[in-house]
């Protein structure tokens, strides 16, 4: 029995509609801890680079880590893993609300769907009960309705469901995963996964408790840390505004994403969208997972009026790319398109991404509005949330949509796939590379793709967090110096991955401020492994390279480490205005020498050796490679 | 301000936190030879609490010199955006 775990994952075949619960070993979780990292492991061990995403071999792997064992703040988070449509490689995504905590108690680890069913279904976990039900009346329902649709037929409102909108059952690769109509994963088209295999959602409760090293040190220090986070998010604004709190200094430096990654200011517009005029306007409020201080996610209501809507509100990232993105302004308006991506579960990162491009591309003369059937003029609220709609429903011109915006780019104009801004596929978050040198280096090399939480790198650069137990100090803190960027883009992918497999919400440790050392000793509370800085920096290290691994066995490398074209235009106004970033060539031999890579960007036999991973070695030595979609940048 | 004799005025901008405390915008009145850290210290702000300091668009430290006319952001701890 190890501390922290069940010591058993449950495995559903949809194709055979059967069910079984598989042991695990103490060896496996200090290998890859669990989360982010054991979804890893189950795509090199499961997946070869004829794996398709969108296949009924595909294993979509729901996982979560030691951290969920006890009552530790932040510890509704969830991973959900598998090979992403978008980019057709190994990509994570996570979210919160209740449902990972509900899988915990049912008394798994994690749980692994393969296969596809021929009609729709939803899966029933409660403690030893697993069931695989007609979903036939849910499918079709937005995600918000279908979590209420399952409580319903199940009787049961004490249930957590997670669901996927009628974006995932069109299998639009864009589409996210919902927990609760309340959190999102949403990143890498995860959804879609989910849609291939007939799966509506899946509903967990559970009475079974988790053995812990030492539950009484856990108990203490879960509360007093769960104190200080919620001093620290008081003070600096997090918890009154959300992340919404950001946009204001994320535009004045240079930050933001402004149309479509081709504008540089836009102060009166990040004023109008950003807090306090968010909080003001749509009257919220914050909208806690279980076991959180911090309370990032926002319930919102917009009351009357053409926007009318209530319920999760738009986070930083939506209001970045379906707000200053678009040129939108209006809150209300950004309220209502972030509802029907919601609803239709589609990632509001890359829906932004795509509505972002249509508009680019009728300004530039490549799309019509004959061709559209809108005005897709910079600004045109109505018009985003129409094309929004048809995306999510694969209807009309959003159908050219449904395989993301690099897909969509090559059908409507020659020119148009210069101006996609992604990495490996997936569309750039509201983070301008620019701004933050060391984005560049973290986009390039994410293993997910354009990735600005696998790194979190830029928050040291402009100033809010450091991690001082792995010498990430305050002097790492400078703009448009290549000086650091690679060596703090190893360090915080490693810790994030660690954090990622732990699992826990990031924003304990940035925002929140809980530090290495205090979340160490929670760890080893839980485990007791004794583990120190070294071994969890050892555990991120072996984690990241485990997902490079995935991504060689597709076929991505440094052929596909790249930044987009958009990245490397300096500003002409504003923080950023001349600053060019320095060639991301030029970091990537150095960022592969601190990782023990070689110049192709391969881990070394003597890195794997290092790190525990030689029996994955054949993963690239010999498996046959094939090339990844072409990169622009 | 303090009692000592302003020679020259600074434009400030802050943000976050900052801003709810301080004010979006501000124009303060400093003595010649201040730095930043003066210009802190009259606001009311604590030196090292801030993470980031641009002088005229440049990051500087809180040692930096002040001249008339010059044009400050003060920006509080940042954290990042949404998995």
């Amino acid at each position: 029995m190890t501390f922290g775990y069940h010591d058993r994952v449950l495995r559903v075949d949809l194709t055979s509609r059967s069910a079984r619960s598989e042991g695990v070993d103490e060896r496996t979780w200090r290998t890859f801890v669990g989360g982010a990292g054991y979804g890893a492991k189950v795509l090199l061990e499961e997946t070869t680079a004829q794996t398709d995403p969108l296949g009924p071999d595909n294993p979509l792997v729901f996982a979560l880590g030691p951290y969920q064992a006890g009552a530790a703040p932040g510890n509704a988070k969830w991973s959900v893993v598998a090979k992403s449509p978008l980019t057709g490689t190994y990509a994570d995504s996570a979210a919160g609300a209740r449902w990972g905590v509900g899988l915990k108690k049912a008394g798994y680890d994690a749980l692994i769907v393969k296969g596809a069913s021929k009609t729709p279904v939803y899966i029933l976990i409660d403690d030893e009960r697993v069931e695989i039900k007609d979903a036939a009346g849910i499918w079709g329902l937005d995600s918000y309705e279908t979590v209420q649709a399952v409580k319903d037929r199940e009787s049961d409102g004490s249930l957590s469901v997670v669901s996927i909108g009628p974006a995932g059952e069109n299998l639009v690769r864009i589409a996210c995963i919902i927990a609760d109509g309340h959190s999102f994963a949403g990143r890498a088209g995860l959804g879609a996964v989910m849609g291939s295999k007939g799966l509506k959602a899946i509903a967990v409760k559970g009475s079974r408790s988790v053995e812990v090293y030492d539950s009484a040190a856990l108990k203490e220090s879960s509360k007093k840390r769960f104190s200080e986070i919620l001093k620290a998010v008081r003070e600096n604004g997090f918890r009154e505004h959300g992340t919404p709190n950001l946009c204001i200094t994320a535009e004045a430096f240079g930050d933001m994403p402004i149309k479509y990654w081709t504008g540089d200011v836009w102060p009166e517009g990040a004023a109008r969208i950003g807090a306090p005029n968010y909080t003001k306007v749509l009257n919220a409020k914050p909208l806690p997972c279980a076991n959180c201080p911090v309370g990032c996610h926002r319930n919102i209501e917009v009351k009357e009026g053409p926007y009318a809507t209530s319920g999760p509100g738009p986070e930083y990232e939506t209001l970045g790319m379906l707000g200053s993105n678009l040129l939108i302004d209006d809150p209300e308006a950004i309220a209502l398109a972030n509802d029907v991506c919601n609803r239709l579960g589609l990632d509001t990162i890359s829906a932004g991404a795509c509505v972002g491009l249509a508009m680019e591309c009728q300004e530039l003369g490549y799309l019509s509005e004959e061709k559209s059937g809108l005005d897709l003029s910079w600004g045109n609220a109505d018009s985003a949330i129409s094309l929004l709609k048809d995306i999510g429903n694969k209807r009309g011109f959003g159908a050219i949509f449904a395989d993301g915006a690099l897909a969509a780019s090559r059908l409507i104009h020659p020119e148009a796939e210069r101006l996609v801004a992604h990495v490996k596929g997936l569309d750039l978050p509201a983070h301008d590379a620019r701004a933050c040198w060391s984005l560049g280096i973290n986009y390039a090399t994410c293993t997910r793709g354009a990735c600005h939480m696998r790194g979190v790198t830029e928050d040291v650069e402009m100033g809010g967090f450091f991690i001082p137990e792995i010498g990430v100090t305050k002097d790492w803190s400078v703009f448009f110096s290549p000086e650091h960027k690679a060596e703090l883009a190893v360090k915080l992918q490693d810790y994030c991955a660690f954090l990622n497999s732990l699992v826990i919400c990031a924003f304990m440790v940035d925002g929140g401020e809980l530090s290495m050392t205090s979340l160490l000793d929670m760890f080893n509370s839980i485990t007791g492994w004794g583990w120190t800085v070294d071994d969890v920096m050892k555990a991120g290290a072996r984690i990241t390279n485990a997902q490079r691994l995935v991504n060689l066995m597709d076929g991505h490398g440094r052929h596909t480490d790249t930044i987009p074209y958009k990245m490397t235009v300096p500003a002409k106004e504003g923080f950023r205005a001349g600053q060019a970033p320095v060639p991301i060539d030029m970091y990537l031999d150095e960022y592969y020498g601190l990782r023990g890579w070689d110049r192709s960007g391969r881990p070394t036999a003597e890195c794997l050796r290092d790190l525990g991973l030689s029996e994955y070695a054949r993963v690239v030595s010999g498996a046959p490679v094939r090339r990844a979609g072409a990169c622009t940048g | 301000m303090h009692g000592v004799k302003a020679v020259m005025k600074v434009n400030v901008r802050c943000f976050g936190s900052l801003a709810e405390k301080i004010g979006s915008t501000v124009t303060a009145s400093l003595e010649e030879g201040a730095t930043l850290r003066d210009l802190l210290l009259s606001l009311g702000a604590d030196p090292e609490g801030i993470s980031v300091l641009v002088l005229n668009g440049r990051q500087v430290t809180v040692e930096a010199a002040l001249q008339d006319g010059d044009n400050v952001m003060l920006v509080p701890p940042v954290i990042g955006g949404y998995l």
